[in-house]
């Protein structure tokens, strides 16, 4: 993946400068890696373009903050820990909402590019129980 | 695994997967669920130990520039499976029974198991709860 081949090879004392280099390239790549999928449909292909290159910023931002060697590797794993946690309570919450909204298994599973039956296997009897 | 393990020991566990785990929304048990299911064993109440694993997460999150926090859970969640973390604690409530060379695992002997962990959630809760872990397990 680019973003992570170039957030790596970001200097991390120049740090700003090597924020904006870095939105450079990984903004570069990800067109080129769009062009490759020219089969698919315009739409899709210019809404799949702008989605990566604002995930790929965020993503350099959140580099440029683990860069700093204050973060020693017990708050680097910490972090990833919470992070694991946070991602499963809003996936419980955008599932929740998406249902309500009547969206199908298929459908959510597609959005969250999982198989039909892991979105099943995790939510569906969680939100029965209610 | 738990046929040595007293009532109160099973209570516990039992307190950290139907309770714990569950009110937090989590789908496995970790070894922060059993920490809070010994409140009084380890004699601290249960309300400073969750700010202080509130306290833990905020500032893990903070760490990597994350201001977005877990959301309360709102529906039930599914019974939750033991985690890495709690499997680990139980292990050495074990192995702290049988150092001490008891026949039978007690809560206490499960309090010890989670307090030795020198990495992971519940020590740094607690570091930041500013709460000794050895302080803690000379205790029980």
């Amino acid at each position: 993946m680019p973003i992570t081949s170039t957030a790596r090879t970001t200097p991390p004392t120049p740090r700003n400068d090597g924020g904006q280099v870095a939105a450079g390239q990984v903004a570069a790549g990800q067109v080129a890696a769009g062009q490759r999928q020219a089969k698919v449909g315009n739409v899709q292909q210019r809404s799949q373009l702008a989605l990566t290159s604002r995930y790929a910023s965020t993503n350099v931002d959140h580099v440029d903050a683990i860069t700093p060697p204050d973060l020693v590797p017990d708050d680097a794993l910490a972090a990833v820990v919470a992070l694991r946690r946070l991602a499963d309570r809003v996936e419980d919450d955008a599932v929740e909402r998406a249902l309500a909204d009547g969206w199908t298994w298929l459908r959510i599973a597609e959005a969250l590019g999982v198989t039909k039956q892991a979105v099943h296997k995790k939510h569906a009897r969680r939100l029965k129980e209610q | 695994m738990f046929e040595r393990f007293t009532r109160d020991a099973r209570r516990v566990v039992q307190q950290a997967m139907n309770v714990e785990a569950t009110a937090l929304g989590s789908k496995t048990v970790e070894a922060e669920h059993l920490l809070l299911a010994l409140s009084a064993t380890i004699g601290v109440d249960r309300e400073s130990l969750i700010r202080a694993l509130d306290a833990e997460t905020a500032a893990s999150l903070d760490a990597v520039g994350v201001g977005l926090r877990p959301p309360p859970p709102s529906a039930r969640a599914t019974q939750p499976r033991m985690g890495a973390s709690a499997k680990i604690a139980l292990h050495r409530a074990m192995e702290s029974a049988l150092a001490r060379g008891d026949n039978e695992i007690r809560a206490e002997h499960v309090a010890l198991g989670v307090l030795a962990a020198n990495v992971g959630t519940v020590p740094r809760a607690l570091a930041i709860a500013g709460l000794d872990r050895a302080v803690l397990a000379a205790r029980l």
